[in-house]
């Protein structure tokens, strides 16, 4: 069988592979990506805080204060081209003594040093205005008006609907286990699936040092998998926090945050904990006991029995602690997106760019493509029925009747909605798909609802069977055979 | 489009209103119905167990059975009911927006709206349970519905966390479908359901139930592959050292139902933070004039029996408001709880005219008491005492409030129900 040759092939769907497909496929590039996981968003992207960390955290002159500061500032157009939910609600650091007050000057002198605009400390006056529910024991807060908050998987599908939609290929299940070089094409190997490749983007994240060991190099640095656990709190707590709230960091860590959704809700973590397995996402209920300790110092009648579920992502922390974005020392054009812990997301929109220029400098010829898309699909950015206007929905119904039946009760999503996501540039194939595109099962009652209709609605669009639908992977059947 | 009366849900608690509506006089003609699912009969449709309809029909039958009667009655009145179709929001002007298959997105002007949706169940979040994410794990009423209406089952071999009615009642029907229940876990030390059905569903199945004992975690990456469990202590921690792993392919839990009021955040309907329903008076009429509500959704009925007294009250209310929509109430007294009482409904009484007509007070209690006087106080002094003797939080406690009553009630700004247990003999303890 001949091996597909692509030009460039993108190892990983997260958000640092998804940035790098969407701004390759501005070009005449032959592109495909390749994810080990069934869906795009199957790292770290998936589970994080979901911030756009305005910059003042890292250091002055590191890559990482660099690209968070660049990418805070190009996130609000990213995501409006692109139909993502965001929000600039800014970012308070919080302090409760002299000692958090020096604390945060020097957070201010060094925000200011990276290029963030508009820092200001207030007192808590100031504070408690803003943020009636934040602790009285507060006395001062780094405003950081520039911070916002992005749904991280919806952008990542965004970016890479796009990409499809202009082109690019996406392999999934794809988990690459060996890679030859024959001095012009890698070539990448999942099984007895191969395809080939001149450049190469390594935007494996928890996995970019194992991506590298396969060409035999090393990093000058080691990933250490460090877990973060959450907890979610239903949309009648959002009068908890209308800023991303954060303490004072410490010796002890960067503590907990309060921060509300771009949907709506409460989210509170994460902890920090290194963990063996770089696959384990599981939370404790130790972990879960840290962060409703740690929330309650923020705001200390936070109501925690409104958590509608927990989750847990895992960090890929590089021990260097900076990003590490460049070509391999040792192959040609091989280009490694590594060490992209907290604040990759925020700085997604300037990584895209930074691996652009170095594909560029490597040699990739970039011509525009004529006739590109610049939404998600041809037709536009897709918009669900809770997003419509009155008109717009009225619409939609005239066009699809199923958009008046709604199946996701708690979230408002239709069966229109859904049969759109299994049909999008990237089909949803499972319950989580559809979950992660539509909100359906992702409100208060978790799916308890619709989640059977849904499984449904894939069978009948695919047709098969209602036990053969998958929650994610291909062993997770929702449900057994028949009844007596 | 405008109707006289909107009936939002259509469960026993919105069924048993419309019909009591046209007792009372209503025109058929006047009444919408509205129903998310795609047929009459909301929660009664999944429960296939006998055990319905004891005081509506002075017989003993399925919720199905019940479901299917009281929507021949529907139909045979000839009152117009949309199925399929989702009430999105209610606004205090009495406009109804609606995504329906037979009107498409729509707003319907109502005179009167009976807010009738029952309940959700609370989820597996509220139980932090630690472990992974993977499938096969269900809530209790997802299990019946995925069981009773689609004919799957969720797995072969089941755990089952919690012993309220609903979870014990899924355990049989696992059990009758030829699944198997490794057992039930109850971290409190009393089955949270009723005696009766820790002995037909579970000890007449074999079924194991584990007191003081909860699950800790979920193990297994895709499919789900065993739980641990775990003993706990009087506060409710679990206890180091004692964890136990269970085998099992699917995970049913029971955390509770809460009222469906979702559609009324924005209407200006004061809620009770203890019922998680609207407050309301006598009548069942909420802080909005002309806006009623019954069922599940004022608060967790355990039967359906107070539903059908409820809905027929709202049946008449709504007729009477309907007949003066003027009508204002010369007074409201209050009604509070003292600590033993979980809550009461109706939250106050208001005084038209006419004075205050007989109605009911119902209320439960926060614990299982073996010997309980229940008293109403005004202003300190006592003005009703009865005896309930055994009592617990899985009862309904009723006060008539008697014309008698009504008397000794008027002019009070609030009264009282307070409970006291009595210890041998005369003893009361001091609470009040
Ligand atoms: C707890 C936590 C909180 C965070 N909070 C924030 C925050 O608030 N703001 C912020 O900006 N950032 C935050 N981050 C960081 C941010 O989530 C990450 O920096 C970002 O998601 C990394 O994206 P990525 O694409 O580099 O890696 P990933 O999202 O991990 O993507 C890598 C992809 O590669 C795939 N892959 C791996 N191996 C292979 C293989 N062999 N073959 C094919 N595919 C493979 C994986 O399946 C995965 O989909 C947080 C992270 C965590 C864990
Ligand atoms: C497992 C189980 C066992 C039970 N066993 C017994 C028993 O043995 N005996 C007994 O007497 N009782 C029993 N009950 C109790 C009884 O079934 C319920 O209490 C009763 O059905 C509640 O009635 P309801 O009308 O308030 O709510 P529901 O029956 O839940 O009806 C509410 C309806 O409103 C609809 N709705 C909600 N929101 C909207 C909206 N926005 N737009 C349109 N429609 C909406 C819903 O779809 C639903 O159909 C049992 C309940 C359960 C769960």
């Amino acid at each position: 069988m001949a091996i597909t040759s692509y030009d460039v092939v993108i190892i990983g769907a997260g958000i640092s592979g998804a940035i790098t497909a969407y701004n390759i496929a501005k070009y005449n590039i032959k592109a495909a990506v390749l994810e080990a996981g069934i869906d795009v968003a199957s790292g770290s992207t998936r589970a994080n805080s979901a911030i756009v960390h305005a910059g003042y955290d890292a250091k002055e002159g590191t890559l990482k204060a660099q690209l968070n500061v660049r990418g805070c500032a190009l996130m609000e157009d990213l995501t409006k081209t692109l139909g993502v939910h965001y929000s600039k609600c800014g970012s308070l650091v919080i302090g409760f003594t002299e000692n958090d007050l020096e604390h945060l000057e020097l957070l201010k002198a060094r925000g200011e040093a990276n290029g963030v605009p508009d820092l200001e400390i207030i007192d808590e006056k100031r504070l408690h205005e803003l943020e009636p529910r934040v602790s009285k024991n507060a006395k001062h807060a780094l405003v950081a008006p520039s911070a916002g908050i992005v749904c991280p998987y919806d952008l990542a599908y965004a970016l890479c609907e796009n990409a499809a939609t202009n082109g690019v290929k996406f392999y999934f299940e794809f988990k690459v286990s060996k890679i030859d070089y024959d001095g012009e094409y890698y070539t990448l190997c999942c099984g007895k699936k191969k395809v080939r490749a001149k450049y190469v983007v390594n935007a494996a994240g928890l996995f970019v040092d194992e991506i590298a060991g396969m060409v035999g190099e090393k990093l000058p640095f080691d990933i250490i998998p460090r877990r973060g656990e959450y907890m979610l709190l239903d949309k009648g707590e959002i009068g908890t926090a209308s800023h991303t709230l954060f303490v004072t960091p410490s010796e002890k860590g960067k503590g907990i945050l309060i921060s509300p959704t771009v949907d709506g809700n409460v989210i509170v973590g994460p902890n920090a904990n290194v963990v063996e397995s770089k696959a384990d996402t599981s939370v404790t209920e130790e972990g879960l006991e840290e962060i409703a300790e740690g929330a309650k110092i923020i705001v200390e009648d936070i109501n925690l029995d409104a958590t509608i579920t927990t989750f847990a992502g895992v960090r890929a922390t590089p021990t260097s602690g900076d990003f590490y974005i460049q070509e391999s020392e040792k192959f040609k054009n091989f280009i490694h997106v590594a060490g992209i812990e907290s604040p990759g997301l925020a700085s997604a929109p300037a990584v895209g760019e930074y691996v652009l220029d170095i594909l560029k400098s490597c040699g990739l010829p970039l011509l525009e493509k004529s006739g590109y898309i610049s939404t998600r699909t041809k037709d536009g950015n897709c918009k669900q029925f809770y997003e419509m206007t009155e008109e717009e929905r009225v619409n939609a119904i005239s066009k699809d009747p199923r958009y008046a039946k709604v199946v996701c009760r708690c979230e408002m999503v239709t069966e229109g909605d859904v049969i759109d996501a299994l049909r999008r540039p990237i089909p949803s194939k499972t319950v989580d798909m559809v979950k992660r595109r539509t909100r359906a099962g992702m409100g208060r009652c978790q799916g308890n609802y619709c989640r059977s209709r849904i499984a449904e609605l894939i069978a009948e669009e695919f047709n098969i069977p209602l036990s053969e639908v998958k929650k994610f992977t291909s062993n997770s059947n929702i449900l057994y055979g028949k009844t007596k | 489009m405008d109707k006289s009366i909107v009936i939002i849900g259509s469960g026993p608690a919105g069924l048993i209103c419309a019909l009591s509506c046209c007792q009372s006089g209503i025109e058929p003609s006047d009444i919408l119905i509205i129903e998310r699912d795609s047929e009459l009969g909301g929660t009664l449709n999944q429960c296939i167990h006998s055990g319905f309809g004891k005081s509506y029909l002075d017989e003993v039958v399925t919720g199905t059975e019940l479901a299917s009667m009281l929507s021949d009655a529907i139909r045979q009145l000839e009152i117009e009911y949309i199925t399929d179709s989702t009430v999105l929001s209610v606004d205090k002007q009495k406009r109804i927006r609606v995504v329906s298959p037979k009107y498409g997105y729509c707003t319907i002007k109502a005179e009167a709206i009976v807010l009738a949706m029952g309940c959700r169940e609370k989820t597996k979040g509220a139980l932090q349970i630690g472990g992974t994410r993977p499938a096969g794990v269900f809530s209790a009423g997802a299990v019946q519905r995925i069981v009773n209406l689609k004919g799957y089952m969720p797995g072969k071999k089941t755990v089952v966390l919690g012993s309220g009615d609903l979870a014990m009642i899924v355990a049989r029907r696992l059990a009758l479908e030829g699944g198997s229940v490794a057992c039930v876990c109850e971290p409190k030390e009393y089955a949270e359901g009723s005696d009766e059905h820790v002995t037909e569903c579970l000890d007449n199945f074999e079924i194991p139930l584990y007191y003081s004992t909860t699950v800790t975690k979920i193990l297994g990456k895709e499919r789900i592959e065993a739980v641990e469990i775990s003993k706990v202590d009087k506060r409710g921690k679990s206890i180091k050292g004692t964890e136990q792993k269970i085998k099992c392919d699917s995970f049913v839990y029971q955390c509770g139902l809460v009222p469906e009021n979702e559609i009324i955040k924005e209407t200006g309907i004061r809620l009770d933070t203890r019922t998680k329903g609207a407050y309301v008076n006598q009548y069942f009429e909420t802080n909005v004039k002309g806006i009623f509500t019954c069922g599940n959704a004022v608060r967790i009925h355990d039967l359906v029996d107070f539903i059908v007294e409820e809905a027929q009250i709202v049946g008449a209310s709504v007729k009477k408001y309907l007949e003066d929509k003027t009508a204002k109430p010369k007074s409201t007294v209050r009604i509070k709880n003292s600590d033993k009482i979980l809550y009461s409904v109706p939250q106050h009484l208001d005084e038209y005219d006419e004075g205050i007509e007989d109605c009911v007070i119902y209320f439960r209690v926060n614990g299982k008491y073996d010997n309980l006087l229940i008293t109403l106080k005004k202003d300190g002094e006592e003005i009703y005492s009865r005896e309930k003797g055994k009592m617990s939080w899985l009862e309904t406690g009723k006060i008539l409030v008697t014309k008698e009553l009504a008397e000794k009630i008027k002019g009070a700004k609030e009264i009282v129900i307070c409970a006291q247990e009595k210890k041998n003999g005369n003893d009361t303890d001091n609470n009040s």
